[in-house]
This record gives C-alpha cells, sequence and structure tokens, in this order.
C-alpha cells in the first residue's frame, strides 16, 4: 500500500514536470514566423496530403531557385521542394529516405553545391534542418550526422534542453503561433518578388583544395543507391546562382561523376543553359545574383518542366482531383502572395511591408 | 566527469534505480563499481593513483594494527613477569616501529601528491633561485596531468591510516570496502573530506528505499544543481572576464569582480557539497556536512568553522594538534617561557602551528604562492582578532548596540567582504598584481560604472541579472530560514503534497533558468582543481 | 553568454562558420574566430614582439607581425615576410574589425554584398583597384563585421615585399624563400593565424591571398 503510494506519487511528480516542461518547450521553440522563416521549411512538408512526381532536395539553391506552382501550372507535373538553409548532403540524404515514407517520386532532383562541405558546420543551421523532421531513424541518422561538437543529442530529442533560456527573448509570434505556424510556403517554395541586380561579380579565391570530401561522395554514393532501388530517377543539378562561387574544378569532378553512373547532370550555371532558361541576372534576382526571385524561379522552372516531361515522360497530372484540390490552393496562395509583395514594394519599398 | 555533465546525470539516475533493485548485501559492491567506472572514465592513468593510495594504506594500516595487538598480547603475557617500567618502554619502542610504518605510509603518499601536484611549482622556484646566481634555470620541470579530486581522497584516507595508528578504531579488513571508503565516487570532485567512523557505516549498509529520504534528497541535489547552473555558471564568464583584464577593469571593476566571484564560489562550492551530500542522502549514506551558512559568520575564524568545515577540522586533528604537542613545540614553548616571558612563552607555539597550519592550507589549495600568500593572510587575520579578544569584550560590553541584530548584520557583511578580499588572491593568480588591483578599489573612484551601462558590457544581460538577483535572494531566504533546521525537512512534515510540489519546482527552475548548454562556457568546479 | 535577440537562441551559435551567402566561399575552412581567439590573437604580436631576437630588424609597419625568414633558400637575401598587406598606407589586419580600416581606405571602386542565407549577417567584398577586400560578419555579433582576406587580382597591386600577380615562381623564392607548404598550384607562407599564398598558373602568379587560417 504504502509502495503503491510512493510509486503514485512519483508518477506523478514527473508527470507534472514533464507536462509543465512540455508547454514551456512549445513556446521557447522558435517560430520562425517574421524573421528566418526558413526554419519552417522542413516541417511544411508534412501539412501536404498529396503525392509528387518530382521531389527536389538541396539548400537555398533549390528552394528560391525552382518554382513548383509553374511546374504544376505549365506542366500538370506535381513536385515539391524539401531544402533547407545550408542544407548539407547527409541532410538531403536524410529528408530524401524520411520522404521516401511517405511517398515515391519518379524524380529526385539534388542540388550539388553542398558537395563542398565535408563536415558538420553551423548548429542555427542544423537546427532549421533537423527540428522539422518528424522523428524516424532517417532524424536520428540526421542528428549524428549533422551534429557540431559543442552541440548534444539529447537537446535535439528535448528541445527544450537547447531553448530553455529563451524566456527573456519571447516576442509576440511565440503566443500568436503557439499551436503551429501559418503556412508560409509554396511545396517548399519561398517566393521573393522583389529584384536585386547582380552588379559586378568579385573574383573568386582560389582553393588550395578542390577535391570534395570522401563523406560527401560517400553521401552521393548513398542517395543514389536509395534512388536505384527505388528505381526513382536521380538528376544531379547546380542552379544558376552567382555566389557561392561554383568552380570549374568542383564541377569537373561533377561532371566526372556523373558520367561515370550515367546520371543526368545539369549545371545551369552554364551558358548554354543561362541563355535556354532565359535566366536574366539583371531582373531575375532579388539578392545580386545569389539566389533567384520568382521571375527567375518560374523562368527555371519552366525550362526544366519542358526537360523532366520529355526525359522522364512525366504525366500530366492536372485533372486528377486530389491533387487539383490541393495544387489549387496553393497556387492561390502564391499569386496572392506574389501580388501582396508587389504591392508591399509599391508601398514600402521592401516585400516584407516595414515601414 | 562532472556533475553537470548529462552522461553523469544519466548514470546517476540508472545508479539509484538500480541500487535499490539489488539486495542489500551487494549494494555497497555497486558503489564501488561505479566509483571505479566515474573515475576510470577520467582516465585510466587515474586509477593507478588512487588505486595505489588504496593499495598502500591497506596494508600498512593492516600491518600496523596487527603490530599493535601483537604488542598488547605480550604485555599481557608477560604481566607478572615485566616491570611497570619494562611495560612502558616496551609499549614505546613498539608504537615507534608503528609510527615509522606510518612515516613511510605517509611519505609514500604525501609524495605522489608532492610530485604531481608541486613539482613544476617546486623545480620553477628552485630554478629561479639557480637563476638569482646568473645561470638560467635548466632543471627539467615536471608537468603532469593532476588526478581527478587527489588532494581530497588523499587527505581522507590519510585521516583513516593516522586514526587506526592512533587506534581510534579498527581498520577495516576487507580491501573492496576500503577501496569503497577511498574512492566513493560522489566526494572525488569537491569532497567532503569525510571520516572513516562517520562515513564507512553508511557506505557499506545498503539501507534500503525510504521515501522521505529519498525525497530530500532529491531536492538537495536539485538544489545543488540549481546554485551551481543557475548561479555559479551564470556569473562565471562575468568573474573571467573582470579578470582577464586587469588594465581595464579597475577600482569599481575590481569591487564588482571581488563581488560577482564571492557569489560565484559560494554557489559553485556549497552547490557542489549539496549534489553529493543528496546523493549520499538518496542512498542511505550520511555524509558529513562542509558548509554552515559561512557568510553569516561574525568573524574570520568562525568564518573558518563554518567553510569548508572538513578541511579545518582535519587540518585541526591531523596537523595542528600534533604540531602543537610535537617535541621541537614543546621545546620552543619552553625556550620562549624563559626567555621571552610567560606571556609570549604561551601563546607563541599556538602562534607558530597556526602560521604552519595556514601555510599548508594555501598550498592545499594549490602549488603558486598567491595561495600560500593567501593562507598566511587569513592566519594574520585570526591572529590579530585572537589578540583583541579582549578588546572585543570590552567593546560590546559597555556599547549595547553592539548586540543588536543589526550589528551581527554588519559583521556577516564585513566576514563576506573581508573573505571576498582575500579570494583576491586566488582570482588574479599574482600577489603583486592583487595588491594593486585591491588598492584600485581605493584609489579609482569609478562609481559611474554603476549606473552608465558598464554592467551589461560584462557578457550579463538584464536577464541575467535577474537571475541573479533573485537567486541570490532564495539563497539568503534559504539561509535565514535554515537556521531552525532543515527546510526541506519541515516542509515534508507539514505537507507530503508541498514536498512534492517543491521537488518539481526545484527541477523545472533548475532546467528553465540553468545557464547550460550552448552559448554558455561550461565550467569545471572550481574545488576539482585541489 | 551570447543569447541575441530573437532566434537568437539560434542565432547566438550561429556564426560558427562565416555565413556568407549560402556557407561562403571559404569552402568549409571554419572562418571566424571567437572572441576569445580574437583576443589571443592581439595579444600574440605583443607577446612575440617582446621574445623576438631583437637583431632581427622589423620593419616598421604600424600593426604588423614580422617573422624572420630562416630559409637559406635561394642567394640568403630574402626578405622578412609581411601577413598583413598595407593599402595605400593602411595595414589590413585579418581577424581585424573591419569598420576603421574601412573607412581609412576611403571610397572603394565597387562592393559586392553576400547575405548569409536566412541570417542577417552579410559578407562584403570590396574592391580597390586590383585589390580585392574580404569581410565576414563576427561570430558573436553579425552586425559586426570582421576582415577575413585581402585579394591581390592584378599586376596592379605588389605585395609589401614587391611580388605581385604575372611574376614568376622564381621571384617569389628569391624575395620570400622557401614556402611552408606548396603544390604546384600554390606556395603559402604561415605565420600564427595568418597566412598569405601565391597561386600558380603554370610559373606566374596568378592571385596573392593574404587569409585568416585555422
Amino acid at each position: 500500500m504504502a509502495n503503491k503510494k510512493v510509486l503514485f506519487s512519483g508518477l506523478a511528480m514527473v508527470l507534472t514536470a514533464g507536462i509543465v516542461l512540455a508547454a514551456y518547450q512549445r513556446l521557447v521553440q522558435p517560430k520562425y514566423m517574421s524573421d528566418v522563416v526558413e526554419g519552417n521549411l522542413i516541417a511544411d512538408y508534412y501539412n501536404s496530403g498529396m503525392d509528387h512526381d518530382v521531389l527536389f532536395v538541396g539548400d537555398c539553391e533549390c528552394y528560391e531557385n525552382f518554382s513548383p506552382v509553374t511546374l504544376w501550372e505549365n506542366y500538370g507535373i506535381s513536385s515539391c521542394i524539401r531544402g533547407s538553409a545550408q542544407q548539407l548532403i547527409w541532410q538531403s540524404y536524410y529528408l530524401l529516405e524520411d520522404t521516401l515514407r511517405y511517398e515515391k517520386p519518379k524524380v529526385v532532383v539534388f542540388n550539388v553545391l553542398s558537395m563542398k562541405y565535408g563536415e558538420p558546420q553551423n548548429e542555427a543551421y542544423n537546427r532549421m534542418s533537423i527540428e522539422g523532421m518528424r522523428w524516424s531513424s532517417s532524424k536520428i541518422g540526421n542528428i549524428k550526422a549533422s551534429m557540431t561538437e559543442e552541440e548534444s543529442a539529447l537537446s535535439y530529442v528535448f528541445p527544450v534542453l537547447r531553448y530553455h533560456s529563451r524566456w527573456s527573448e519571447l516576442t509576440a509570434d511565440d503566443f500568436t503561433y503557439y499551436f503551429g505556424a501559418e503556412p508560409n510556403f509554396f511545396s517548399g517554395y519561398y517566393l521573393r518578388a522583389d529584384v536585386k541586380p547582380a552588379g559586378k561579380t568579385p573574383t573568386p579565391t582560389p582553393l588550395t583544395d578542390y577535391a570534395f570530401s570522401d563523406t560527401c561522395w560517400d553521401y552521393l554514393g548513398k542517395m543514389m543507391k536509395l534512388c536505384a532501388e527505388n528505381h526513382i530517377q536521380l538528376v544531379l543539378i547546380k542552379a544558376p546562382s552567382l555566389y557561392p562561387f561554383w568552380y570549374d574544378e568542383w564541377d569537373q569532378q561533377i561532371c566526372e561523376y556523373a558520367e561515370k553512373y550515367h546520371l543526368p547532370y545539369l549545371n545551369f550555371l552554364s551558358e548554354d543553359k543561362l541563355a535556354a532558361t532565359g535566366i536574366d541576372f539583371e531582373t531575375d534576382t532579388y539578392d545580386g545574383g545569389l539566389h533567384l526571385n520568382v521571375y527567375g524561379a518560374e523562368k527555371l522552372a519552366d525550362w526544366f518542366g519542358g526537360y523532366l516531361k520529355e526525359k522522364y515522360s512525366l504525366q500530366d497530372r492536372s485533372q486528377e482531383p486530389v491533387l487539383r484540390a490541393e495544387w489549387d490552393d496553393i497556387c492561390a496562395r502564391y499569386h496572392a502572395e506574389t501580388a501582396r509583395q508587389l504591392a508591399n514594394l509599391e508601398q514600402y519599398g521592401n516585400v516584407k511591408g516595414e515601414a | 566527469m562532472l556533475f553537470t555533465d548529462s552522461l553523469f546525470i544519466f548514470g546517476l539516475i540508472l545508479l539509484f534505480f538500480v541500487y535499490f533493485l539489488i539486495p542489500q548485501k551487494y549494494r555497497w559492491m555497486l558503489l564501488l563499481a561505479a566509483s571505479i567506472a566515474f573515475y576510470a572514465y577520467s582516465g585510466w592513468a587515474n586509477l593507478l593513483f588512487i588505486g595505489a593510495t588504496a593499495v598502500s594504506t591497506f596494508f600498512v594500516t593492516k600491518h600496523i594494527e596487527n603490530m599493535a595487538d601483537a604488542a598488547k598480547e605480550a604485555v599481557s603475557a608477560h604481566k607478572s613477569e615485566w616491570s611497570r617500567d619494562e611495560k612502558k618502554a616496551f609499549k614505546e619502542q613498539e608504537k615507534k616501529k608503528r609510527r615509522r610504518w606510518l612515516t613511510l605510509l605517509l611519505v609514500f603518499n604525501f609524495g605522489m601528491l608532492a610530485v604531481i601536484k608541486y613539482g613544476a611549482f617546486t623545480m620553477n622556484n628552485v630554478n629561479s633561485i639557480i637563476g638569482w646566481f646568473g645561470t638560467r634555470g635548466t632543471l627539467p620541470v615536471p608537468n603532469f596531468l593532476l588526478p581527478m579530486g587527489i588532494s581530497f581522497y588523499l587527505f581522507q584516507t590519510m585521516g583513516y591510516a593516522i586514526d587506526v595508528y592512533r587506534e581510534k578504531y579498527a581498520c577495516e579488513k576487507n580491501f573492496a570496502k576500503l577501496a569503497l571508503f577511498v574512492s566513493f565516487f560522489p566526494q572525488l570532485i569537491q569532497g567532503p573530506i569525510s571520516r572513516y567512523d562517520d562515513l564507512a557505516k553508511g557506505l557499506y549498509a545498503g539501507n534500503g528505499f525510504d521515501a522521505e529520504r529519498v525525497q530530500l534528497g532529491v531536492q538537495r541535489i536539485l538544489w545543488g544543481y540549481f546554485k551551481k547552473v543557475a548561479l555559479a555558471d551564470r556569473i562565471l564568464p562575468a568573474v573571467t572576464l573582470l579578470i582577464s583584464d586587469p588594465d581595464k577593469y579597475q577600482g569599481m571593476y575590481a569591487l564588482l569582480g571581488m563581488l560577482y566571484y564571492t557569489l560565484q564560489l559560494y554557489a559553485d562550492f556549497t552547490g557542489g557539497i549539496d549534489i553529493t551530500i543528496g546523493i549520499g542522502q538518496v542512498l542511505g549514506i550520511p555524509i558529513t556536512e562542509n558548509f554552515q551558512r559561512p557568510f553569516f559568520s561574525k568573524n574570520i575564524t568562525e568564518y573558518w568553522r563554518r567553510w569548508h568545515i572538513t578541511l579545518g577540522t582535519w587540518f585541526k586533528d591531523y596537523l595542528f594538534y600534533p604540531v602543537s604537542v610535537a617535541q621541537p613545540m614543546l621545546k620552543l614553548s619552553k625556550w620562549s617561557r624563559e626567555k621571552l616571558g610567560k606571556n609570549v612563552g604561551k601563546y607563541l607555539p599556538v602562534y607558530v602551528s597556526t602560521v604552519a597550519v595556514w601555510f599548508v592550507t594555501g598550498l592545499w589549495h594549490g602549488a603558486a604562492w598567491n595561495f600560500i600568500v593567501w593562507g598566511l593572510m587569513n592566519a594574520v587575520i585570526i591572529l590579530i582578532s585572537e589578540r583583541c579578544t579582549g578588546l572585543y569584550g570590552k567593546f560590546h560590553k559597555k556599547y549595547a548596540w553592539s548586540n543588536t541584530h543589526a550589528y551581527d548584520g554588519f559583521q556577516a557583511i564585513r566576514t563576506t567582504l573581508m573573505m571576498g578580499c582575500l579570494r583576491m588572491f586566488d582570482c588574479y593568480r599574482d600577489v603583486p598584481l592583487t595588491f594593486r588591483m585591491f588598492g584600485t578599489m581605493f584609489t579609482k573612484w569609478n562609481v559611474h560604472v554603476f549606473w552608465d551601462g558598464s554592467l551589461m558590457q560584462l557578457k550579463l544581460t538584464a536577464a541575467d541579472y535577474g537571475v541573479l538577483i533573485a537567486g541570490t535572494l532564495i539563497l539568503f531566504t534559504a539561509s535565514m530560514l535554515g537556521r531552525k533546521g532543515s527546510v526541506r525537512k519541515r516542509i515534508w512534515a507539514k505537507s507530503r503534497v508541498l514536498s512534492c510540489c517543491l521537488t518539481v519546482l526545484l527541477l523545472l527552475t533548475v532546467l528553465i533558468f540553468g545557464a547550460y548548454g550552448i552559448g554558455y562556457d561550461s565550467s569545471q568546479f572550481i574545488y576539482n582543481q585541489f | 553568454m551570447n543569447r541575441k535577440a530573437i532566434m537568437a537562441a539560434v542565432l547566438a551559435a550561429a556564426m560558427l562558420t562565416a555565413m556568407t551567402g549560402c556557407g561562403g566561399d571559404t569552402a568549409g575552412t571554419p572562418a571566424a574566430s571567437s572572441g576569445a581567439d580574437s583576443a589571443a590573437e592581439s595579444s600574440a604580436p605583443a607577446m612575440e614582439a617582446s621574445e623576438a631576437d631583437p637583431v632581427v630588424e622589423s620593419v616598421e609597419v604600424p600593426g604588423d607581425e614580422v617573422i624572420a625568414e630562416e630559409s637559406g633558400a635561394a642567394d640568403g637575401e630574402t626578405v622578412q615576410i609581411t601577413f598583413d598587406y598595407v593599402l595605400n598606407g593602411t595595414p589590413i589586419v585579418v581577424g581585424e574589425e573591419a569598420a576603421p580600416v574601412l573607412e581609412k581606405l576611403g571610397a572603394e571602386d565597387s562592393v559586392f554584398e553576400a547575405p548569409s542565407c536566412a541570417f542577417t549577417g552579410v559578407s562584403y567584398y570590396y574592391t580597390y583597384g586590383g585589390v580585392q577586400v574580404i569581410t565576414y560578419p563576427d561570430e558573436h555579433d553579425q552586425s559586426l563585421n570582421r576582415l577575413y582576406e585581402v585579394d591581390l587580382i592584378d599586376d596592379t597591386a605588389a605585395t609589401n615585399e614587391g611580388i605581385k600577380v604575372g611574376d614568376t615562381y622564381d621571384d617569389l623564392i628569391a624575395k620570400y624563400g622557401k614556402p611552408d607548404q606548396e603544390t604546384p598550384a600554390y606556395a603559402s607562407y604561415q605565420t600564427e593565424g595568418k597566412a598569405v599564398r601565391f597561386f600558380l598558373d603554370g610559373e606566374n602568379i596568378k592571385q596573392i591571398v593574404y587569409t585568416i587560417v585555422m
């Protein structure tokens, strides 16, 4: 009897502490709504109830450079992007693994810029890439592969251990979005409607070593294997961003790899591709050539949609009711957001509408 | 490994569960295994040192006891044959033999400490003395990694050996049990320095689960973590900053540094001890208290009876007392009584012993001159107030207001400040620099730093100050309430539910207001350097 | 106790590597030095100065570190290498705060901004004739920029020792002595935390880079 009582009070204490902490954790976790919205990209995927034929995995060069809405509207291709800021190659791999739990796309597109990072880089970016994932062995693998020396795996399991001190920095957003974020993205695409022409690109600093690390090659190999096992076509691309520099020596290594394993590799920075897609860095970028704006992303998606449709005979699925219902919603939001940003630009001179 | 390592915390929780689930007679073995694992984790080589101490102590104490028993038997066997003087002579002779063994043990163990901890210090000083004669110091300076907690377990074990020699109690016949006494892991980081007769019983008893004890123990552990991670670790970056640049941070900054360090050290050290004693309480092992609201002391002598108590009593029992009654000291006493008069003769040996003990206490804290000077300064203050005892008595008799609570408060603040000033030797680790910085507190009157926003430039935000101020008030309140007995115990007696709430509240406070994780410099408990 | 404003539980540790663009051009070289490191760096010259062999004459450039070239290569007339490029009389010390130096340098010919992905920090590429100065946001304070690298990109600019783009490898060795590190693609001279690198195109120098090394 006494034992039962002790057990009961012990459990009651643990439970109470757990509930309070869980509630507190929700409050102090970053909401990524007004600032650093990119933090919500990864979790956004799980809101979708439809399947996708094309899946993009990669960093900002994916989620800012291709417009899935254009792919849908122009070709009836249902696509999504699983990308986050400075997404490292193993993060892309584990996100691919994660996505395959829910659906099996026909084509996976991987942007190769992240081949340049062979080691864990940055806690803040790790958080944005990993925390949005649902729990699975892929998430655990991602945590293990991504952690910098100062991080602890435990703080991914219990983010309160990471954010506990944010009580002094809470803003209205933390309360407004306590129960969830509002959709900010369009099938993983981050829309920007402003224009900042690329000026003179600086001279790249030569590197002392251009070889990609073994870790990156391993993950590229794993990605290839995973796609092969699932009968998915893997397409390697280098998105048209002038900066960070994409060195010829790097390009050479990817070309050789693609040739060796019979993978298609499209370098959108090459002159013929720039000509074909019609990307103009005077009008199609919002930050001087680092990322494309919505006009650039639409041009790129339009060309790429044609390429994918022709090469991999993707069907026009625009008449399928389930897809249509969700895409109609995305497209409507997309056009409304474009209009909103343009209006803000007109009125305030910036897309956010900050006075 | 530190108390704040997540591995330690997980290990501890696991240990608690396993400890109560296994049969009573195996529980002490589990503790030994845990202690070995704990020690091995911080480096296998460390096990060698602690192992050498345990093995040498085990055999020597056993031998000493056997010799004592044999001597007693011999005396009783020859009871009728030997004269009184013969018996006395025999006993003396036997005792001398035993003392030789004890000396051997002490020399071996303290020699180990001397080489490891003080080797570099000694050689550096020898080299600089050689340097006075014009040649550059060329003697090699050894550089050992200090085995964790060596000063704590060594003092504890040697105290045990001396007690066995003094026949205070029988020696431990089971090597594994002795090894547990030597290496009991919660004490390895910051002490306290326990006595065998206090600790051993609880250590080997394998006491079962007791709801009240476990609850209060857990609360004590959490209270310790609160002090450690919410206060000490939070203020540490400011302390580090303030002492890192003595040219920039002078005057009121030096004062701030002194105050911050006082809080930091107090919270860190007493927090660590709370964790240790709390762990013992959960496991049903009473561990000696090491602090008793030291900052409420009326003077330095009292302070040292209430701060790091086990170290003070160790020195008293094993150093001060033997030194005071040692032959040379008795001779000195006799000589001074004859040559310098009765009054001086009475006090001189006491003073010499006091200075000697404080010299060693300083040295115990670290192999550096700043610690030695710190120790000697303590001795000077203690001796001065000792000399002035009579005057104080008159003063209190004459002025009624000097017997009020307000005056007690003044004395407490005075003690706190005085100890803070002395502790500056510990901060700057350089004797002349410490004096210089102390001087700037009076010569550089930059009081504007208190309100011109400078406080916010010390790696502390407004939120940090909020937590620190609230935390200090909580510590103060808890100390005030604690004068009438354990607060946790009183709450338990009043209401079980309330006690459970306190546990949950403490846990949440530590997790939410603790300065841990990325963005905070994880610090080691200050006292495990010693 | 670097807890920054919003998001900043995240942001605080954000600048462990220079977040230039989506990771920048540093190709995985952790660029930013922590505050503590830079403190150590700034005290390093003083220490070196006091410990330096008094026989070695130092070049009178403010804020410059000088090391003695020990190499017995070439004809023994190698110079002492300086690791802080001096532009228009202003030494550019990599790792130090950028603003005061930029102010002294005056108007640049052009500037390229590379904002960090998702965050507020910005890396800058300033061009002054044939010299390109690169800055990166500080690890703890994204609004504070530090000097990261100086590139000499054409033959209008020469190193303090007089080597410029277009000179040959042999010219370099004659002036600088044996490199600390070299491959057919570059020759590098290093000191505590800094390096000057000469990238080669065959026999000729194609670019010269003063940079932080970890």
